[in-house]
């Protein structure tokens, strides 16, 4: 393989008096002499003296244009990244990282619903010690969570810049940095506490790091970037992957590096590394649990899911120039194009092997994709005036799906109408009342943070539940490897006959609003298996949120704790005993015998009852006793016999009919 | 952490039998264009053949009290166990759907039939292959006495069939809320109804082009009677609740309007 450094073009290393040309071929110094960091005047104009020149007699505007240009540029981003952040509340992964914030912040009543270790062993909580220290501050919001995220994200834009100041030009940096704010992807993550956004400031730190170690050979960037890896780890465990990048590179350029270097960076690492230690050797057991479960999630999508999500969020004019600029760092292979190429192919070939997808993954991906779209921009543009107007056509048509897709971002109410249920049953329901939710495995934790209440999931996943109270319940192995159904066929039925649960919500998302020929309110499995439920249990539907006047979610009570009420009777001294469970709560149920009525009653707040009568006078064992309920539900017996002298003992079994 | 997860499209309709299915053997029943009419929860299947005729050997016979199903285990004839697959472990699952049940002769335990129906491929179920929905049974018994090829089982007397069901559907209600549908069956003529315990009912909710969203089964009590909820998780629109009542030798089919607003 040959390496090239185009420094003329990409960079301007010439003017810093070091040649960079690199060929791979050819045996390497061990390590280059270090180069000091050149003035950015330099920077800006390596060209000619002709040019410089012609700066020279600007230089007061010039200086100006550029930081007026990024300040823009930030504005812009940080104005789409925090705009009406509070619009639609918190989705369940964000739910649960507010509520660890919380916890960390000292909020001790929702240590009964928040654990401070991540379920799916994804991350070790850097995000939500950062938002701790806002909910210190300020109180704990939804809005401050996610306002951490975003300005993560959009310190992200500068950080981009300053790696495309390091490696090409300004004006490269420059439309990169565009690229990056206007990012439809990146805008609609950084508008959600996430962790991806904090993970690619981080990842995107690490690599600026590495991208000025590389340039000035400085060793200080080295300690910055094993620093770096070390916090994008606790961020989100995947941070791990720029080790391979490091080394990658090391390899491809054949640099060795001395071994107190070595040795200082790797303490660097282990020092800003040493909570993850001490977090993992406190709690081994229960990491160790949460991740040979974890690791065996699976999401069953085409290999085409990634490319989906990108081109749906971005639009295809977008991801067609991020693949420009793929092509052209292939084509042109400098030793800049090797960083960025490495970036890129770590990630993206990690999260397209790994079996688990999800929408957010790519994000640490998207500076890489901008920075050599960029370099493909400026490489365009200034060939000739004929590829200056389709550059001007390409910006156009970006620029028009950027906008369209923008407002999709900015609009986005996939989960709209949970916060307001949450809401609705913490201003209406009891205390100790317990709600169950459909769930992918976080979405009951909405109700957790917003109501305060006891909340549990209705679904399918292999994540692990944490109950109430803290106790840990992990989804039992099932055959074949399919998705368990714990949570859809074992533990709603058995939560709800106990009490425990006594609100049943149904959500719809924005997918299945807006297009209600093809996506019917219920369609999947799962959610047939929940309005099963609820019907079983006699779900009465107490409250309809509406978001834009569209029904969005439905909170049921249930009113009976067994699919069918269930009578016992005993006889005794011609007296009939009757027991019953699973009527309508707090309903009035008839008794009657043969079409008789024996007697009235109430039963109590769990749906039980008991009542007795004098066995009739004109008892047949083919006679009915039925007991039935304000809503209908019914249970009956049979086998009374006229009342003898003698006392008659016992009585028959239920039996309904 | 957010699932995005892409889900499968639903039913796919093979216009013809491909290899991978048991051919159709023309004669005893008409193809059908649209197999998964009336079949309960269709997306989970994959339609790999609309039509195909296989034979066997009955294992099991049971009516599934969740969809009202005639579920049938059958071991193939050598000529079609090439076509099973690997969950399958050697056992073809059939199905008749509950409005085609007063249609069709259950076979017994033992009995060597023949089955027409669409073969599918049951996402639910391991990805097995099966009959589903099965809409023409035929025995060997069948084969020799020829006229009862055709016919159910014996028929009964026409006062015993006659079948009277009354059904009360809630006309209209908001999203979300409860359909509640009350069910009255009688046996008998005018003069001397009975009420018609232990009947399966089957509910199928259908939109205005006929695609149904919902489906219960049930089953009368001692009184003939039965209270069902069907929850309008629906969008707005007209909808219509069929009510299939099939008990051996009597059948009826009913139906009433439901439209479900928006407030």
């Amino acid at each position: 393989m040959k390496l090239r450094h185009r420094g003329t073009r990409d960079r301007p290393a010439d003017t810093l008096g070091v040649s960079l040309r690199l060929d791979l071929t050819e045996p390497q110094p061990l390590l280059l002499p270090p180069t000091p960091d050149p003035p950015a005047s330099v920077l800006d104009e390596p060209d000619s003296t002709v040019a410089r020149g012609r700066h020279l007699t600007g230089r007061r505007p010039a200086r100006l244009l550029g930081p007026a240009a990024l300040a823009a540029i930030v504005g812009i981003g940080g104005l789409l990244r925090f705009w009406n952040l509070d619009r639609v509340g918190f989705r369940g992964d964000e739910a649960v990282y507010a509520g660890q914030a919380a916890v960390l912040s000292g909020v001790d009543e929702l240590q009964r619903w928040f654990i401070l270790m991540s379920r799916g062993n994804s991350n070790f909580l850097l995000f939500q010690r950062v938002v701790s220290l806002a909910y210190r501050l300020f109180g704990v919001s939804d809005v401050l969570a996610r306002g951490v995220a975003a300005a993560f994200s959009t310190l992200t834009i500068l950080v981009v810049y300053a790696i495309a100041r390091t490696l090409y030009t300004r004006r490269v940096a420059l439309i990169a940095a565009l690229l990056l704010a206007l990012s439809s992807y990146s805008v609609a993550l950084a508008r959600l506490a996430l962790l991806d956004a904090t993970l690619t400031f981080l990842v995107t730190a690490a690599m600026l790091c590495l991208a000025r170690w590389d340039r000035t050979e400085r060793p200080g960037w080295l300690y910055g970037f094993g620093a770096c890896v070390a916090l994008a780890i606790q961020a989100k465990i995947v941070g791990v992957l720029l080790l391979p990048i490091l080394a990658g590179y090391l390899l491809v350029s054949r640099r060795r590096l001395p071994w107190r270097m070595v040795g200082l960076t790797a303490a660097a690492f282990l020092v800003c590394l040493s909570p993850v230690l001490l977090d993992v050797a406190a709690n081994g057991r229960e990491f160790g649990d949460f991740l040979s479960r974890s690791s065996q999630r699976v999401s069953h999508v085409p290999w085409t899911y990634y490319p989906t999500v990108l081109a749906g969020r971005e639009g295809t004019a977008v991801v067609m120039l991020w693949a420009a600029g793929v092509v052209v760092a292939l084509v042109r292979r400098s030793r800049a194009d090797l960083l960025l190429g490495l970036w890129l192919l770590v990630f993206v070939g990690f999260y397209q092997l790994y079996p688990l997808k999800a929408f957010n993954y790519l994000l640490p991906s998207v500076p890489a994709l901008c920075l050599l779209a960029a370099r493909a921009v400026e490489h365009l543009a200034r060939l000739s005036v004929l590829r200056v107007a389709a550059t001007a056509v390409v910006a156009v048509l970006v620029a028009s799906g950027v906008v369209t897709h923008q407002w999709r971002a900015l609009h986005d109410d996939s989960y709209a109408g949970l916060e307001e249920a949450s809401r609705w049953l913490g201003a209406n329901s009891p205390p100790r009342s317990g709600v169950m939710t459909l769930s992918h495995g976080s979405a009951q934790y909405v109700f957790a943070f917003y109501a305060r209440r006891d909340a549990y999931p209705f679904g399918r996943f292999r994540l692990a539940t944490v109950l109430p109270g803290g106790k840990i319940v992990h989804a039992l192995p099932s055959p074949r490897g399919v998705t368990p159904r714990d949570w859809v066929a074992l533990w709603p039925p058995r939560l709800v006959e106990k009490g425990t649960v006594n609100y049943l919500v149904y959500y719809a998302t924005s997918t299945t609003i807006d297009d209600p020929e093809e996506d019917p309110l219920v369609s999947t499995s799962t959610q047939q298996k929940f309005r099963d439920l609820v019907a079983r249990y006699g779900g009465q539907l107490v409250h309809t949120v509406y978001v834009n006047h569209e029904g969005r979610a439905w909170i049921y009570r249930v009113t009976r704790l067994r699919k069918k009420p269930v009578v016992t009777h005993t006889v005794r001294g011609g007296v009939v005993r009757v027991r019953g469970w699973g009527f309508t709560m707090n309903s009035t149920v008839k008794v009657v015998y043969h079409g008789h009525r024996v007697a009235v009653l109430r039963a109590d707040d769990r749906g039980s009852l008991r009542v007795q009568f004098p066995v009739p006078a004109r008892a047949q064992p083919d006679y009915y006793v039925v007991l039935t309920d304000s809503e209908s539900n019914y249970a009956s017996f049979s086998g009374l016999s006229k009342p003898r002298t003698t006392p008659n003992e016992g009585g028959r079994g239920p039996r309904t009919p | 952490m957010a699932l995005g997860l892409v889900q499968r499209p639903p039913a796919e309709n093979a216009a013809t039998p491909a290899a991978i299915a048991p051919a159709w053997q023309t004669g005893a029943v008409l193809c059908r264009d649209d197999p998964m009419a009336y079949v309960p929860h269709p997306t989970r299947f994959v339609v790999l053949a609309r039509c195909s005729t296989v034979s066997g050997t009955v294992r099991q016979v049971r009516r599934d009290p969740v969809d009202g199903e005639l579920n049938m285990l059958v071991a193939l004839d050598q000529p079609y166990s090439r076509f099973l697959l690997y969950g399958n472990q050697g056992l073809l699952r059939t199905a008749v759907v509950p409005r085609d049940i007063p249609k069709v002769m259950a076979p017994k335990v033992g009995q060597h039939a023949t089955f027409y129906g669409s073969w599918v491929m049951d996402r639910n179920q391991h990805n097995q292959a099966a009959m589903h929905p099965v809409w023409k049974v035929t025995t060997s018994n069948d084969l020799g006495q020829g006229s009862r090829a055709t016919s159910p089982a014996k028929p009964p007397s026409a006062t015993a069939r006659r079948v009277q069901v009354q059904m009360q559907v809630t006309k209209s209600v908001p999203m979300g809320g409860p359909i509640d549908v009350l069910v009255r069956a009688e046996s008998g003529s005018k003069g001397a109804r009975r009420p018609l315990p232990e009947a399966n009912l089957f509910f199928e909710v259908r939109d205005d082009d006929g695609r149904g969203v919902q489906w219960k089964a049930a089953m009368t009590n001692a009184l003939g009677l039965a209270r069902v909820t069907l929850v309008a998780l629906e969008h707005p629109g007209s909808f219509r609740v069929w009510l299939f009542v099939d008990k051996p030798g009597r059948s009826a089919i009913v139906s009433a309007p439901v439209t479900v607003r928006r407030r």
